[in-house]
This record gives C-alpha cells, sequence and structure tokens, in this order.
C-alpha cells in the first residue's frame, strides 16, 4: 500500500524540523538505554509536529519505563492514527491490557489474576503458533498476597520484537525516482519545500515561493505571470522545467509553458513542493529539460479541515477552503478557493477617446481566478487502490508573450479529471488536461488589425507503470518499467489550419533499476519517445547515477544525463502575422515541422550532508551542454502587396529553426538549512554560474540569468504562540537581448539591461489560542517596492511591486 | 488597514514606452467618392516629405477602407495611431490609395499616384502646409485630425536620362543632364516575385512645371542659391544624390538648376502648371554634405566623392521619382518602357 502511495505521489505529513531534532535526540537517548531522556525527546518531538511513528516510540518509552498505563494509551493512539499498523499492535495491546488488568484487580481476586495470567499465557503460546516473535514471559510469580498496584520501572517485555521507529521525520520524496526515498539516495538534487515552508513564507504565489531554492530563476513580468528556469535559460514563457501536480503534468503543450494561473489548486491546499535539478527526460519524457518540480496536494484523510481568508494592498485577496475525511470505504479531500490579484502597473489611461482598444474593461486586475478540486481514494484488497480525482478553474490572466508581441489578456476555464489504479506492483494513471480561452493583446490602437485568438487543448495521457521492490542477495532493487500514450489536439486560429484541431501521437516506453549494495547505490534509467515529429535518436534520454553513503547521513552522488525538449504546437505549426513597430508592415512567423527538440546532456557532482540534527546541507556541482536551441530565424525580406485582410504588407518571414552552437552551462549550487534551537530554522542558498558557447567565449544572450543569487531566511515559532519568518533573495544583474522588429518591419536586437534586486519578504504570525486552531498574521513580499524601489525582471515586464495582506485562517 | 491598502490605485507604469509618446486621431476623407485603404505616415519636422523637402517617413499605419465610418462627403473618418513616438518635432501625412499600387518596400510604388487623395495634418483649411506635433516626456497628442483632400491629377514624374559620367573638375561651368519624361508608368512594368503592382488606371506622365512668382510683381523669383547666375525658383527640383557608400546619418545632395530659356523663357506664364515631357538641367560642382552627427558642410568639386549619383525629381505636388530605383529589375510588358534605363547614374569621376 505504501508502495502505491508512492506511485501516486502524494506524502505523509510534513517533517518538521523541530520534531526531527527532537526524535533524533530521542533515539539517541533510548540507543543509551536512557528511556527518561528518550521520552522526554519524543514528547517534545510529538508536541511540535504529530506522528503516529513518534507516538509509537514514545508508548515503548514508557513501556521499557514499566509504565504500563501511559504506554497501552499511547500504543492506542498509535493504533488509531496508523490503522494499517493494527496488526503489529494489537498484541501488544492485548498483554499490556491484561497486564493493567490484573495490576487494577482487588486483592480478593487473586484467583482471577492467576486466570488473567494463564489466558496471557495462552495468548502469548497462540502468537507464537502464529509466527510472531514474542519473547519468554517476564512476569513475576504472583504473590501470596495481593500486590499494591503500582507504576514498575522494570522495562516490560512486549510480544514483539519492535524497536524504536527511527524515520518517523524522515524527508521523503518521490519525485526523483517515482518511488519513495530519502534525499540522500536521490540520483538528483532535490530541494523540498514543505507546509510550513509554504506557511511561513509571504509568498502568494508558487513561482515565488521557489524564488529561495537554489538553482532557481524567477522573474515576475505581471502580477499574473511568473516564469521561472532551472539553472539558466529563462525568458517570458519559459519552457524547460516540467511542472506536475502530483505528477500529473501541468505544461502546456501548445505553447511550451505553464499558465501558473490555471491550476486548480489554492497554496494552502500543498503539502509540500519538490524541486529536482538537472535533466529528467529519462524519467518524465519531453520537456523536463533542466529540472522537475512536484507539487504535491495533500493526501485525502490527513490533516484538517481549514479555512482561510488573506486580503491586502495593492489589492490582493483570496480565500480558500479545504476539507478532508475519511471513513472504512474511502478518504477523500475536496477544496475550493477564489483568488484576485491587481496589477503592478497600468500602462496607460484608458479613455473613451483615447486610441486605445483593451482586451478587458479592468484595467487593474492581473489575474482573477475561481477554483475547486477534489481527490477520492478507495483501497481494495490491501494492496490496491484506486484514486479519482479533478479539479477545476475558470478565471483570467495576463501574460507576457515572445518576441515583439507584448501583453495579453487570457479568459480562460481549465479543468482535469485523473484515474489512478494501483494494484501492487502495478499502476495505471490515465487523466486528461482540458484548457479553452480567448486570449489577445492587453491594449490594441485603434485602426490596427486585432490578434485576438481563441485556443482550445486537449491532452489525454496514460501511463502504465511496473514497479516492484525485491532483493537478490544483499542487493536491494527498485524496478520501474512503463509505457505511456498521449493524445494532445490543439485548435488554435495562430496555427495552421485556420483554427481547425491538430492531433498528435506520442508513445514512451521507460526503464529505471534502482540497485543498492550497502553504502552504494546504482541508477540506470532509459526512456524513449516516439514523437510524430522527431526522429527516436533524438529522444533517447538515458541517465545513471551512482551513489556513495559514505557516513550514515552523508552521500556524495555522481550523476549524468540527458534530457530534451520537444518543439510545441507554436513552434512546430504557427502560422501568423506578427506587427511590427510600423503598423503598416508585419512579418510573416511560421513553425517548422522539421525542428529537431532541444537537448542537454549534464553532469553534476554532489554531496549531501545530514549528519547532524541541527542541520541539512547540500552543495552540487553540474555541467550542461545545450544543443539544438529552438529561436527563431533572421528575417528574409519578403515583401508583399497590400494585404487588406492583414491591413498591411509583408516585410518579411521568420521562422523556428534548431541554433547550430552548442552552449555550455557551469555552475556550483549550495543549500543549508539549520535547526540550532526548538522554534528557530535558518536557510540559506548560493548560486553562481555561467554559460559559455561552443568557442568558449561567454554567450552574451545568456547573461539573462543572473551569474550570482543568494537567499538567506529565518523563522521562529515562539512558545508564547506567535511566529516571525524573513527572507531576503538577492540576484545579480542581468541582461537580456530582445528580437523586436524596427519601423520599417526589419529585424533588430536590442539589449536590454536589468538590475541587480532585492527581494524582502516577511510575515508575524499569531495563534491566539491555546488549540493553534486560529491563525492571525501579516505577511509581506517584496516590501523594498512597498518603499518605492521597483525594479523590471524582465525587459518588457511591469515594475514589480510589493504586497501585505492579512490572514485570517482556521482549522477544524 | 488591509482594505483600505486593497483600494490603492494601480500605478501607472511611465517607464512602458509602447504606451508613451503616442500621437493619435481621426482622418476625414474629404475627397470625392469613397475612401480606399489609407497610409499615415509620420515624418520628422525637420525633414519633411515633399515637396516640403526629401524626407523619408519614419512610420506609417494603415487604415482599411472598412475601418472609415461615417457617410457623406468630408464626414467619413477614421481613427489611427503612433504608438512610441521618439521625443520630437513631427509631420503627418496621409494618402487614400485609390489605385491600390502603394507600395513602401519598393521605391518606384512608394508614393502617391495619380488618383490618390492626400493630405495630411496641416496648419488650416486655408494653410495646407503642414503643422508640426512636438512629443517629448510622455506625452499623448490626442485628437490629431488628418485631412485627406487633394486628389492627384497628375501622375509620379516617371523619367529617364541616359547614363552620364562627369569629371568634377570639368564642370565648372555647369554640365547638362538632360531629363525625359515619357508617356509610360509603371502600369507597364511587372515586378520580379510575387508582386503586380501594375496600374490600372495610368494618368499621363509629364514634368509639371511651375515657376515661382510668390510675390506677384510678375517676375519669376529668383532661386535662393543660384539666383545670381540666372536662374529661377521653379519646381519640380531636382536633386543629384550621391547613391555610394555613406556613414549612416551621411548624405552628399546637389540641386540641379532647369535653364528656362530652352523652354520658352520670359514667355512662360508664372504660378501655373506647365506639362513638359523633357527637362534639361544644369549641374553646378557644388554639394551639401550632411555628416553623421548632423552637422552640414557645403563642399566643392573636385571635393565631391566620386562614384555613382541618382537624380530625384520632386514635383510641386510632393510626388517624386527617382533614378536609379528598383523598377529597373522589372520586367517590361510594353515595347515603350525600357526598364533598364531606371538603373541609370550619373558617374562623377
Amino acid at each position: 500500500m505504501l508502495m502505491l502511495l508512492a506511485m501516486l505521489q502524494t506524502a505523509q505529513a510534513e517533517p518538521k524540523d523541530d520534531a526531527r531534532r527532537h526524535f533524533l535526540a530521542g533515539l539517541s537517548y533510548a540507543q543509551q538505554q536512557n528511556y527518561e531522556e528518550a521520552l522526554a525527546e519524543f514528547l517534545k518531538a510529538q508536541d511540535a509536529w504529530p506522528h503516529p511513528n513518534t507516538l509509537y516510540n514514545i508508548a515503548k518509552s514508557y513501556a521499557d519505563l514499566g509504565n504500563i498505563e501511559k504506554s497501552l494509551e499511547y500504543y492506542r493512539l498509535y493504533r488509531s492514527a496508523a490503522p494499517d499498523k493494527a496488526g503489529d499492535v494489537d498484541p501488544v495491546i492485548a498483554v499490556l491490557e491484561a497486564r493493567l488488568s490484573a495490576q487494577k484487580q482487588p486483592p480478593a481476586d487473586l484467583e482471577r489474576l492467576r486466570q488473567l495470567r494463564e489466558e496471557e499465557a495462552a495468548l502469548l503460546q497462540q502468537l507464537r503458533e502464529a509466527g510472531v516473535d514474542v519473547p519468554l514471559s517476564s512476569a513475576e510469580p504472583l504473590p501470596e498476597a495481593a500486590p499494591t498496584p503500582e507504576v514498575s520501572a522494570d522495562p516490560l517485555e512486549l510480544p514483539t520484537n519492535d524497536v524504536f521507529f527511527s524515520d518517523a521525520y524522515q524527508q521523503e520524496v518521490v519525485t526523483a525516482s517515482r518511488y519513495g526515498q530519502q534525499p540522500l539516495d536521490s540520483p538528483s538534487t532535490v530541494t523540498v519545500l514543505s507546509t510550513e515552508d509554504i506557511r511561513m513564507s509571504g509568498a502568494t504565489t508558487i513561482p515565488d515561493l521557489l524564488r529561495r531554492v537554489a538553482g532557481v530563476e524567477v522573474m515576475s513580468l505581471s502580477a499574473g505571470q511568473v516564469d521561472l528556469s532551472i539553472r539558466g535559460f529563462n525568458r517570458e514563457l519559459s519552457n524547460k522545467v516540467l511542472v506536475l501536480i502530483d505528477g500529473r503534468s501541468v505544461y502546456q503543450d501548445f505553447m511550451g509553458t505553464v499558465v501558473w494561473a490555471t491550476l486548480p489548486i489554492s497554496m494552502e491546499e500543498i503539502e509540500r513542493i519538490e524541486i529536482i535539478r538537472g535533466p529528467a527526460s529519462a524519467i518524465y519524457g519531453a520537456n523536463a529539460v533542466t529540472g522537475v518540480i512536484n507539487i504535491l496536494t495533500r493526501t485525502p484523510g490527513e490533516g484538517e479541515n481549514e479555512v482561510v481568508a488573506k486580503v491586502g494592498g495593492p489589492d490582493y485577496a483570496s480565500a480558500s477552503a479545504s476539507m478532508t475525511g475519511r471513513n472504512k470505504l474511502l478518504s477523500w479531500r475536496i477544496g475550493g478557493g477564489y483568488e484576485r490579484v491587481e496589477r503592478w502597473n497600468r500602462a496607460a489611461e484608458i479613455s473613451e477617446d483615447s486610441p486605445l482598444v483593451p482586451f478587458t474593461n479592468d484595467q487593474e486586475t492581473a489575474m482573477r481566478v475561481l477554483r475547486a478540486n477534489g481527490r477520492v481514494d478507495i483501497p481494495f484488497l490491501d494492496r490496491g487502490l484506486v484514486s479519482v480525482s479533478g479539479g477545476y478553474a475558470d478565471g483570467f490572466t495576463e501574460f507576457y508573450t515572445l518576441g515583439a508581441l507584448g501583453n495579453y489578456g487570457f479568459d480562460f476555464q481549465a479543468g482535469n479529471a485523473r484515474l489512478d489504479v494501483g494494484f501492487d506492483p502495478v499502476h495505471l494513471r490515465v487523466f486528461t488536461n482540458h484548457l479553452a480561452g480567448d486570449a489577445g493583446p492587453w491594449l490594441e490602437y485603434v485602426g490596427e488589425r486585432s490578434l485576438r485568438t481563441r485556443l482550445e487543448s486537449s491532452i489525454v495521457d496514460s501511463e502504465l507503470e511496473f514497479l516492484r521492490q525485491f532483493s537478490t542477495g544483499k542487493i536491494v532493487h527498485h524496478l520501474n518499467l512503463g509505457a505511456s500514450y498521449r493524445f494532445k489536439t490543439i485548435a488554435w486560429d495562430y496555427l495552421r489550419g485556420d483554427g481547425e484541431p491538430i492531433d498528435e501521437h506520442h508513445f514512451a516506453a521507460f526503464l529505471q533499476e534502482d540497485a543498492r549494495l550497502g553504502k552504494f547505490g546504482l541508477v540506470g534509467s532509459l526512456r524513449m519517445d516516439r514523437h510524430p515529429l522527431v526522429p527516436i535518436t533524438q529522444t533517447l534520454s538515458p541517465r545513471g547515477a551512482l551513489i556513495f553513503r559514505a557516513f550514515p547521513r552523508t552521500s556524495l552522488r555522481l550523476s549524468g544525463g540527458t534530457s530534451f525538449r520537444s518543439p510545441t504546437f507554436l513552434e512546430s505549426y504557427l502560422t501568423l502575422e506578427q506587427p511590427t513597430a510600423a503598423d503598416g508592415y508585419y512579418v510573416m512567423t511560421e513553425g517548422d515541422e522539421q525542428l529537431l527538440p532541444e537537448r542537454i546532456l549534464s553532469g553534476e557532482l554532489g554531496l549531501r550532508d545530514e549528519s547532524s540534527r541541527f542541520h541539512t546541507a547540500d552543495v552540487a556541482v553540474f555541467v550542461n551542454q545545450v544543443t539544438n536551441l529552438i529561436d527563431l530565424t533572421d528575417l528574409t525580406p519578403n515583401a508583399g502587396a497590400y494585404d487588406p485582410v492583414q491591413e498591411g504588407f509583408r516585410a518579411g518571414t521568420t521562422s523556428f529553426s534548431n541554433r547550430p552552437d552548442t552552449w555550455t552551462g557551469v555552475g556550483v549550487e549550495a543549500e543549508l538549512a539549520l535547526f540550532p534551537i526548538d522554534g528557530l530554522d535558518v536557510h540559506g542558498t548560493l548560486n553562481w554560474e555561467r554559460v559559455f558557447d561552443d568557442d568558449g567565449t561567454e554567450v552574451v544572450v545568456d547573461q539573462a540569468t543572473s551569474q550570482w543569487k543568494v537567499n538567506v531566511g529565518a523563522s521562529y515559532s515562539s512558545p508564547l504562540r506567535f511566529s516571525l519568518a524573513a527572507d531576503i533573495q538577492y540576484a545579480s544583474p542581468q541582461v537580456w537581448r530582445l528580437r523586436t522588429f524596427d519601423a520599417n518591419g526589419q529585424l533588430i536586437i536590442q539589449e536590454e539591461p536589468i538590475p541587480e534586486r532585492l527581494i524582502v519578504s516577511a510575515k508575524v504570525a499569531t495563534h491566539p489560542f491555546k488549540d493553534d486552531r486560529l491563525e492571525l498574521a501579516v505577511s509581506g513580499w517584496n516590501l523594498g517596492a512597498m518603499g518605492g524601489q521597483r525594479v523590471r525582471e524582465h525587459p518588457k515586464g511591469q515594475l514589480v511591486g510589493g504586497r501585505v495582506y492579512g490572514t485570517v485562517g482556521w482549522r477544524f | 488597514m488591509f482594505l483600505l491598502l486593497a483600494c490603492v490605485e494601480v500605478p501607472l507604469d511611465t517607464g512602458a514606452e509602447a504606451l508613451q509618446n503616442v500621437i493619435s486621431g481621426t482622418v476625414t476623407f474629404a475627397g470625392s467618392g469613397s475612401p480606399s485603404n489609407t497610409f499615415v505616415l509620420l515624418f520628422p519636422a525637420d525633414d519633411p516629405p515633399p515637396p516640403y523637402g526629401t524626407g523619408a517617413p519614419v512610420n506609417f499605419t494603415t487604415l482599411t477602407a472598412s475601418d472609415y465610418t461615417g457617410e457623406g462627403q468630408g464626414l467619413q473618418s477614421a481613427s489611427y495611431a503612433f504608438p512610441a513616438v521618439p521625443d520630437g518635432s513631427w509631420v503627418v501625412t496621409a494618402l487614400s490609395d485609390s489605385d491600390g499600387n502603394f507600395q513602401p518596400q519598393l521605391d518606384s510604388h512608394a508614393g502617391a499616384t495619380c488618383g490618390d487623395v492626400v493630405g495630411g495634418h496641416v496648419q488650416s483649411l486655408s494653410d495646407t502646409s503642414l503643422a508640426p506635433l512636438t512629443v517629448a516626456g510622455g506625452s499623448w497628442l490626442q485628437n490629431v485630425p488628418v485631412l485627406l483632400a487633394s486628389t492627384l491629377t497628375t501622375q509620379r514624374p516617371v523619367f529617364t536620362f541616359d547614363p552620364v559620367t562627369l569629371d568634377q573638375t570639368q564642370i565648372a561651368a555647369g554640365g547638362a543632364i538632360p531629363l525625359r519624361s515619357d508617356q509610360v508608368w509603371s502600369r507597364d512594368l511587372k515586378l520580379a516575385g510575387p508582386l503586380d503592382l501594375s496600374n490600372p488606371q495610368p494618368c499621363n506622365t509629364f514634368f509639371p512645371l511651375y515657376i515661382v512668382d510668390a510675390d506677384g510683381d510678375g517676375v519669376a523669383d529668383p532661386h535662393p542659391t543660384f539666383g545670381q547666375y540666372g536662374f529661377a525658383t521653379v519646381w519640380p527640383h531636382i536633386y543629384l544624390v550621391y547613391a555610394g557608400e555613406v556613414e549612416e546619418g551621411e548624405s552628399w545632395i546637389s540641386e540641379l538648376m532647369i535653364p528656362l530659356e530652352p523652354l520658352g523663357g520670359a514667355a512662360l506664364p508664372l504660378n501655373t502648371v506647365l506639362p513638359f515631357t523633357e527637362l534639361t538641367t544644369v549641374l553646378f560642382p557644388v554639394a551639401q554634405h550632411t555628416l553623421p552627427d548632423g552637422s552640414v558642410e557645403v563642399v566643392q568639386a573636385p571635393g565631391l566623392p566620386a562614384g555613382p549619383w541618382a537624380v530625384s525629381v520632386v514635383s510641386i505636388t510632393g510626388q517624386t521619382w527617382t533614378v536609379p530605383n528598383d523598377s529597373a529589375s522589372a520586367t517590361s510588358l510594353s515595347a515603350t518602357w525600357d526598364p533598364a534605363a531606371q538603373g541609370a547614374v550619373v558617374m562623377l569621376k
């Protein structure tokens, strides 16, 4: 069942740093048989962050201290929290109940006590016969006189060979290898942002939250659109990072990007976010070029119901609610929310006599969305799980497009439905994503040919995976085998066919073997994707990794692999008369069905260290070699007569093509998290990278990636029921090279600098009631901008503003 | 407090260049019939279009016939806009392309032809000289009217001349360059490629000679530069323009004079358009040299650059023609049109 849950790529409750630290301390004391101190630490861990395994360790500590009543109490709690472990713990509870009952017998009932002892002995015998390893009873002989009930100081011998759980707060990631594993064992560099990280940050969007992750480049072009990349190559409509929600791709194939506003989940519904840096086509196929971001939502039946409302300025409001429940047949979760974000800037005053035709009369809203989603999990036959989920988002967003086109408005409806059927060791996943809407330039001038358009995009994706863990001798294997099929259909009048649907069929097969022998782990992955326009030799994606656990909680990893980004529908089928600086000229921009995918060959050496309970650290050095980058060609002059439909003259033609040169990127990333005392977390990242062309000279075009990025942050939760958090993120200057057309319809490249920038965010929260259910908070993001220090993060983008808002949250 | 914050107005982005420095307004068609596809052109005020200068448009926008609303003469109008106009002073002209042969990318078709209705943003209905517009600091000039009222009755001053090589050390007395305007027009040529810009309604072609007597004293006004040599101010203005390689912003230009004696001398009526199909021009060995930094110097032969020079004729109507031009590579459709003649140059040694 756990394996099936991993395949569904959901997660158990999130580790909390304090809890982890106390838990590890408790383990340490327990190993020294200092059960009193161990118990104290386990209780602190449980208080900081409840976890079934901690309950178990508390129960075990009480047992070792001879306190039957308290031990029984916690075993029962453990049984309730982990009902699937009932078979393991019920015999323990039975024995403890018998002991306790015996202790509580009145003196005159010695005969009854003897009877109970006999029943206990019979029960233990039955357990032994059933294969349970039950030690010999250490029950002391019955006294001649009735004993006085008291707490024994001697450890109890229990009908199990149980030991303390050692993994209650062990962070587990599922994205790097498609099954749950410790980050120490991951073949890729991985960062996890937890529920607590999300709660404590002042960010209102997922990309803004990701700014603190080493290697992630984030830029906000408007309040409704944020683009991000990993290890360079950021741009408007960024296209080299695969984003998943619970393993479901939300990459928009028609344009090759993620439209964040269309995601049907609220920030409060996220359990954690896993960020994998480095190529991952070997396990996820196309478009996982420089990394994968997997957003994991809360598991149905876990956690609490929650209602959160936020309001602030400039004009920001959101509300979300999520409910979850579980019964004998199923567990479920539903959520919904509304969010409205105001634009950072208005570009112009719109009045009745102005020469501008706006896409929408609402010139103040950058993004507005109504969301709903839900999921039901139905276990069957012990090894099986059926999960049905879906989501819907209806809204509007502003976004910036490529090249000479400016910002657009997009009225959208996005929906998805998903079915997972897992029957260990096989997992079938089918989902569909649908996106429809009307888009067009944010502002058009009167007399100008309108570029408004209608889009409908649907994909159906199915995947069958076999995941098996087995051993051969001392080697432990994780084997993944799978095949997938994806159908895409896009109807968009920017493409060939004037709005008639264009269909594509994609097939893939993948294999991964992860073998562990002692301190060594070896991972090999291979995936083949059959793209209708691309030779299969161009999509073959191998990956290999060697992991060496130099110490129990320190690992070295050496990995290498390739990834690819398949040409998007836009790059393959576009046919668009693109306006130029002179309204009378247009440039014919066409897709190319002969494009090869962009490819990356990457090597990485990493070190991860969790050797103390006070820190985690990760350092990675990488080299990327990127070929076949897809770019627009120079303009081919191709004068045409006046076209009354396009209301202009054709100045020439441009198309997409693969760049012939090779770029090499090198970089260093370091992450450090410290948990020195209760309630205090400190984190920091450092990032350096450069890109060179095949001559070894620096490529000017990728000075669009900041050479240096530094993030420092801390959060503190006080016992006085308030918490503070602050983050500072620095990015060094950039230079963008933008294509545009001059007044003669000629292509020109403009170099546009972006200054260094600093984003400061903070949050102050309080839980005024003892039960912590109510949270009142004040959050601020990009506070420097609130004082007027606004900068653009992209030359075409708006001056990024700040935001201060208040939060009221209620958990029940 | 947060609700108050939520009510803060979204600030205006003064750095959003595309939406700053806008000139916009309405084109009003006051010609006869219905407006055709219309081209609104933007020129620097200090480099205006013919007949006020020799400037080329730095931007243009198009309006289709269907963009016009309203009915009745003078009541049909359409909106236009020029975004992102650099700071400076500008003039706006427009033409309604009645015969559908305007093509700004081809110098042989980048002008108003017979039948087109032309105009611009003018000083007033009585003073039809172009009115400059000043754009600065992100300003929006709204409601800038453009009037299309003048229907051209003449064709562009298409001409040919025989290629000539002049030794600039020997043209101190002036070299003669005869120009001929024939009964031909671009309907007689077909450009290579998909374009077929043949003219469906040709007008006769001639040089509209106009002798200026601005002060009305019955005597032709002397030419401001070469009047001392007996030359009068006349239209068309004819220029010799260096066609060799120059730096960006650099130009060499010399004005050719039209001696009136061969055409009738003092007997010619003043302030009247006179059709001539042949003109003889006189070259003075002096040229105006505009340097890349915008400064101007007058250079005399033999200091002029050796190499090819083009001849441009600017008619009083604002119509122009330059040889050599891109129709030299066109295919002739009639025996009267020799495209190769459109490739002639004046070669200075």
